[in-house]
């Protein structure tokens, strides 16, 4: 397994802030983060910004925000990445600011203070770190689509309904359903958060979920940096959540008492969304689905989500890869064709260009390897990553990946 | 008239000449003064003029322009009387030099009917229009000029020679000869050095020659009008030193001989920079720039400026990664540099260049090609950019390189730079990436036996067999021993004997002193160079000596890697090429040419594989024209590709203009020899109508598994190429590796070390798409540079691909505290699919239906 490493440096002294290390080996020595550094800071004094250096299978990434924090990420190379690095590190940085809001961590006077604050933020960071890297158990390709992960419920306009009715008995405008980190549900103004808001917020609520109702006070990175909101997050059932982000009421208590007599009568829905696990997908679309599927990752960028199901054709005959490498190899194949070939509509296009012609659009491209296949579709706005056993034909694939791209988007109601 | 047939003759003849030559010694060795004190050299000669037709042209001139000779009743007469001509002008080089102001530019003749290559001679007669303007009529009937099919049309309608006068954006038809036999001649009215203006009242350039020309009607009488120029010559050089070699500008570029002084402003705007670091004695004391050992180009920058940020960042990573550096982003005043590191020892070698230029892929390619090259002719870098009196030497070797490098041009659009090339022009010899630092190859079509018999030319070179008429070789042999030759044809490797890597090292040597570049746009008379290298991986410690030796003629290059030393004698420092060995090898050459292996080279890069079209047939599905599927719709896309020489014939008929525009977009395919046999095949040469895209399940399937797809379109096809291809096609799929379609693009595949991929290649051919003017290139739907588009896309995402298939191969030796992760490794096979979908065209034709997106596939 790769290693990753992010380090946070205070920008205007240099002291460093914080190391996170994950994957084998140990975090480069502060004497080798103080050149990191000293690097960066040499070459902004004569108007170069250093922003990123590559050897054979590594990577270093220097971003700066607000003149304040600089974040290096040290990672081993996948293939390419640029581009993934940078909104890595946006997202860490959003995720530093989620937690303190931006005035705390850019403008703060006392340094041992700010490394003290940002300690709660380490979880967070870890996840994503840990995301990247592909460990086990960290399933999950929000922080690559910058898209919030959903599930595809069966009843999705009953649950619809019923969660802007408890967002407005609650005075809030952002409120979602949530089982296991993914989103099932949210109002409609849930869904106008910001991307990076929608990626972090899930993450969030999954990183401690050891309690029954947690009030927490966050700041929304893009829509309100300083100005904290409360995120009230109260679990229903045994996977199953409430999230509200409401102002100073109500207060925990109220909310827990409200939601629970709220989401009384919808107790069996929620239950039912259960039996979605491992899937995500609902059983009327998964039956759909073709055998030789053994895994897919579906991202609509317009609305903002995507969907990840892994378990799939898990009893039949191809058993070879279990759930992690299934996920690695999504996220690779993410890593190295969205982006670079692909360019995701919702998104801006990159810093770094990959020389293609503007009126000639990749829309289809495959990888086939050893041990799997992965067919990509890109339909506008939808991508479309499905893993197939390695012996499949490259052909079937690519009518099976269509197939299945219709059952998801065609129907009166696209799903996602 | 017959280019090739008669380029053959003059080698023969030139060979004989020098046969003769070298029975008087090797004294006389033209180049013997030019080599330099450490022994290096690089001699070239240019041919007076720089192609046969000129040469005639000038013959004519010579024996008194316009006097009348009496036509030859054959052709074969003629291209004697040609030949003797020539051998006179050979044989005494006095002659040549001093019709020397006659000196041509780039250019040269190509066989295709495409104007735009045909020869360019730069002729001396002054712009003066004033002169009176003549009619003059003449008879053309068919074949009254009969020269053999590859002459022009203008030589063969109006048996006048074409040529252009002296400015090259002045596209003016000039009267370079007259053709033997031919009215124009007998009538005495058209004179060389005339003005052709007008035919049938039609104004006449450069450009539209052939197509007006293709339209006549033959035979009829024709009415020319012709304008006298004035016929005074520039001044010319009367004091010319007759030992002045005669050099092309191309070739003046290329060995650095009166170059010119070019505005630097652009330059100095455009920061990049190529330094060499050592803080080796620097101390804090030393003025600013003591560690700078080497830098090109000579002015300061930011990026110069900043260099310790880099020399520090080297050393960081290196020791945070455990890996060398290769390459840093920077970010300037809003633009992106990339800088390249190679490191030896404790110095550091930089190169930074603008993102809008070059990938981070590609400089560190590049860099990787430029250290390589390095360390082949100076042994270490220290060797090389370390020390100051390489210094004028190296700096022309890095304004060839960064010249070509910068002069593709803006990547990312804002191309109004492109124009503004900064340093020397050379043409590039084949757009290709930088990525691929290997030569690309020529296939040759037909059966092996030229293969088998350019092999065994240069195994009698090695071997210094040279049959009877060399009886005193062992002189050389036992100075040099000859490790391995390799020959080019017009920059592309035709055979070599030599390992890949040492083949690599070659390759850098000629592409990036651009000798690659000059026998591909222009044939050079003479060309001698001579180096000590060293190869790595061979010992330097025991005396031996490695010497490398190119010998070019005409487009032929021969490159021999040499060893002296050891088992050999041993041969002092600074010793020049050996006039002998420089004799064999040049011996070599006259006998290739001698075998016409030129011919054949020519004919498969112009083709550009026929033969091995056969493969497509089983695989790709190609949909002919949208010309021909307005005519005949029943004819829709699924049409299989076996099918398709038929089809093209059936529409080639009904149209039997002389050109057809054919939008074919064939699959074309690669396949390795990996000698798997996998399932997972799937081949998809999609034309682009969404109709054909239904039709998947009925694909074929296929046994390989490397391929690459890839349509293109053809323009100007002939009908014989048809001809060619639909008998190939019937030939039963042979498994060679190489596939290409008449679309004039040649695919070209590498293999890497074993096991790690294909990649592949495209080079386009020359001449690719034909002058305009052919009618229905107004009704062409797809902007012409589409082909161009398409092979663009089709280089970054080989790079692309290459790039993924070589990290897997690289992932699975884990190294450094980073690893890399492995869930791409055993990475098989990578595509991509492309929709092209045309800018909306409205206006005058709005009438017409929106042509369909066409889409195609690029595999590794």
């Amino acid at each position: 397994m790769a290693s990753w490493t992010l380090v946070g440096l205070w920008a205007p002294s240099g002291v460093p802030l914080f190391v996170r290390h994950t994957g084998h080996g140990k975090p480069p020595p502060y004497a080798l983060i103080g050149s990191l550094n000293g690097v960066h800071v040499f070459g902004e004094s004569h108007g170069v910004t250093l922003c990123t250096t590559r050897t054979q299978n590594a990577s270093l990434t220097w971003k700066t925000y607000h003149d304040s924090i600089r974040l290096v990420l040290v990672r081993g190379s996948e293939t390419t990445g640029d581009s993934s690095d940078s909104s890595l590190l946006d997202l860490m940085f959003a995720s530093l600011v989620l937690l303190l809001g931006l005035d705390t961590v850019t403008s703060s006077t006392n340094i041992e203070r700010l490394k003290r604050d940002i300690r709660p933020c380490f979880p967070l960071l870890d996840e994503l770190l840990f995301r990247a890297v592909g460990g086990e158990n960290h399933q999950g390709f929000s922080h690559l689509t910058g898209c919030a992960e959903c599930v595809i419920p069966p009843e999705h306009h009953a649950l619809q309904n019923e969660i802007e009715k408890f967002a407005e008995s609650a005075d809030s405008t952002y409120a979602c359903v949530m089982m296991e980190g993914q989103v099932v549900s949210g109002t409609r103004n849930f869904w106008t958060l910001s991307h990076t808001e929608l990626v972090l917020l899930p993450l969030l609520v999954t990183t401690n979920t050891f309690t029954v109702a947690r009030d927490l006070p966050i700041y929304l990175p893009n829509k309100s940096p300083n100005v904290p909101f409360r995120m009230l997050v109260v679990q229903l059932t045994s996977h199953v959540s409430v999230v509200t982000l409401c102002g100073p009421t109500p207060s925990l208590a109220d909310m827990i008492r409200s939601a629970t007599s709220f989401w009384a009568p919808f107790y069996q829905v929620l239950e039912a969304l259960s039996s979605l696990l491992p899937w995500n997908i609902a059983p009327a679309l998964l039956a759909q689905l073709d055998n030789s599927v053994i895994g897919l990752l579906l991202v609509n960028y317009d609305h903002k989500r995507c969907v990840g199901c892994l378990h799939l054709s898990e009893d039949s005959r191809s058993r070879s890869l279990c759930v992690n490498k299934k996920s690695a190899a999504l996220q690779s194949v993410y890593r190295s064709i969205i982006g670079p070939l692909l360019q995701p509509p919702a998104m801006p296009p990159e810093d770094f260009p990959t020389g293609l012609h503007p009126d000639h659009l990749p829309l289809e491209s495959y990888v086939s390897t050893d041990s799997y296949k992965v067919y990509v579709l890109q339909s506008s706005p939808f991508h479309l990553l499905v893993l197939f056993p390695p012996a499949l034909p490259i052909h079937i694939a690519r009518q099976v990946s269509k197939r299945t791209l219709a059952i998801f988007t065609k129907g009166k109601t696209p799903r996602l | 008239m017959d280019n090739r047939d008669s380029d053959s003759e003059s080698y023969s003849a030139s060979s004989s000449r020098h046969s003769e030559e070298s029975s008087f010694g090797y004294e006389e060795a033209e180049w013997l003064e030019h080599v330099e004190s450490d022994g290096s050299l690089l001699y070239v000669e240019s041919y007076v003029s720089s192609t046969v037709r000129e040469k005639q042209a000038q013959a004519f001139k010579a024996s008194g322009g316009g006097e009348k000779k009496p036509a030859f009743s054959s052709p074969t007469k003629d291209i004697k009387k040609k030949n003797k001509l020539l051998r006179l002008l050979q044989r005494r080089p006095s002659v040549r030099v001093k019709s020397g102001h006659r000196v041509g530019v780039g250019g040269e003749g190509g066989p295709r009917s495409g104007a735009d290559l045909a020869s360019a001679p730069k002729v001396t007669f002054r712009d003066n229009p004033s002169g009176e303007v003549r009619k003059v009529n003449l008879q053309v009937s068919e074949g009254g000029n009969n020269l053999g099919r590859r002459a022009s049309l203008c030589e063969t309608v109006l048996g006048v020679v074409p040529g252009r006068f002296s400015e090259p954006p002045d596209s003016r038809v000039m009267v370079a000869g007259l053709v033997p036999g031919s009215q124009a001649l007998r009538d005495g009215v058209i004179k060389i050095g005339d003005w052709l203006k007008e035919v049938d009242g039609t104004d006449i350039n450069w450009d539209n020659l052939d197509d007006i020309l293709a339209e006549l009607q033959i035979p009829s009488t024709i009415s020319l009008s012709v304008q006298k120029c004035a016929s005074e010559t520039l001044p010319e050089d009367t004091d010319h030193d007759r030992k002045r070699v005669i050099q092309t500008q191309l070739v003046k570029v290329v060995t650095g001989v009166e170059v010119d002084s070019r505005d630097k402003t652009f330059l100095q705007e455009l920061p990049h920079t190529l330094l060499y670091l050592s803080l080796v004695g620097v101390t804090e004391d030393s003025p600013d720039g003591a560690d700078i050992r080497y830098q090109f180009p000579n002015w300061s920058n930011k990026l110069v400026k900043v260099r310790g940020m880099f020399i520090t960042a080297a050393h960081t990573v290196q020791e945070v990664t455990g890996e060398p550096t290769l390459c840093s982003t920077v970010l300037i005043d809003g633009e992106y540099y990339h800088v390249a590191y190679v490191r030896e020892n404790n110095d550091i070698f930089l190169l930074a260049l603008p993102h809008s230029y070059v990938s981070s892929h590609e400089i560190i390619a590049l860099m990787e090609q430029i250290a390589n090259l390095i360390k082949f002719e100076f042994e270490t870098l220290t060797n090389g950019v370390g020390l100051s009196h390489n210094k004028a030497y190296l700096d022309h070797l890095m304004s060839h390189i960064l010249g070509s490098v910068l002069s593709q041009g803006c990547r990312g659009g804002g191309g109004g730079n492109s124009q503004a090339n900064p340093y020397l022009p050379l043409i590039p010899t084949a757009s290709q990436s930088l990525i691929f630092a290997l030569p690309t190859w020529l296939i040759l079509q037909g059966d092996g036996e030229t293969k088998l018999q350019i092999d065994n030319c240069l195994s009698e070179l090695e071997s210094g067999d040279f049959g009877d008429d060399d009886s005193d070789c062992e002189d050389c042999s036992s100075l040099y021993n000859i490790l391995g030759t390799c020959l080019f044809y017009k920059g592309r490797l035709v055979a070599s004997h030599l390992c890949t890597e040492d083949l690599q090292h070659m390759w850098l040597f000629v592409q990036h002193h651009g000798l690659l570049s000059l026998t591909t746009h222009e044939s050079v008379s003479q060309l001698v160079a001579w180096r000590q290298v060293y190869p790595p991986g061979q010992p330097q410690d025991d005396g031996l000596k490695h010497y490398l030796l190119i010998v070019a003629t005409n487009h032929m290059l021969l490159g021999l890697l040499l060893e002296a030393g050891g088992v050999t004698d041993f041969v002092e420092d600074g010793t020049g090429p050996d006039p002998f060995l420089v004799d064999q090898a040049e011996a070599s050459l006259y006998q290739l040419h001698a075998l016409h292996v030129h011919t054949v080279c020519e004919e498969s890069l112009v083709n550009g594989g026929i033969e091995t079209i056969a493969a497509d047939e089983k695989f790709g599905r190609g949909t002919p024209t949208k010309k021909a599927k307005e005519k005949n719709d029943t004819v829709e896309g699924g049409i299989r590709l076996p099918d398709v020489p038929s089809i093209l014939k059936q529409k080639s008929s009904p149209l039997p203009e002389s050109r057809l525009h054919i939008h074919d977009h064939t699959g074309c395919e690669c396949e390795g020899s990996v000698g798997e046999t996998s399932e997972d095949s799937f081949t998809h040469s999609s034309q682009g109508s969404s109709l054909a895209l239904e039709e998947d399940e009925a694909e074929d399937e296929s046994d390989y598994d490397w391929r690459i797809f890839k349509s293109a379109e053809s323009r100007g096809l002939h009908q014989y190429d048809l001809d060619i291809k639909a008998p190939t096609n019937k030939h039963p799929t042979s498994p060679i590796r190489i596939t290409s379609g008449n679309e004039r693009v040649l695919f070209h595949m590498v293999q890497l070390e074993v096991g790690e991929g294909v990649m592949v290649q495209s080079i386009p051919s020359p001449a690719s798409s034909s002058p305009g003017g052919s009618p229905s290139l107004g009704s062409q739907p797809h902007p012409p540079s589409l082909q161009a588009q398409v092979l663009n896309n089709f280089r970054s995402v080989c790079a692309h691909i290459h790039h993924i298939l070589h990290a897997a191969v690289r992932g699975k030796e884990q190294h450094g505290i980073y690893g890399s992760s492995t869930a791409l490794n055993g990475i098989k096979e990578h595509g991509v699919l492309f929709t092209y979908t045309p800018p909306a065209t409205d206006g005058a034709n709005g009438s017409k239906r929106r042509p369909p997106p066409l889409s195609y596939w690029v595999v590794g």
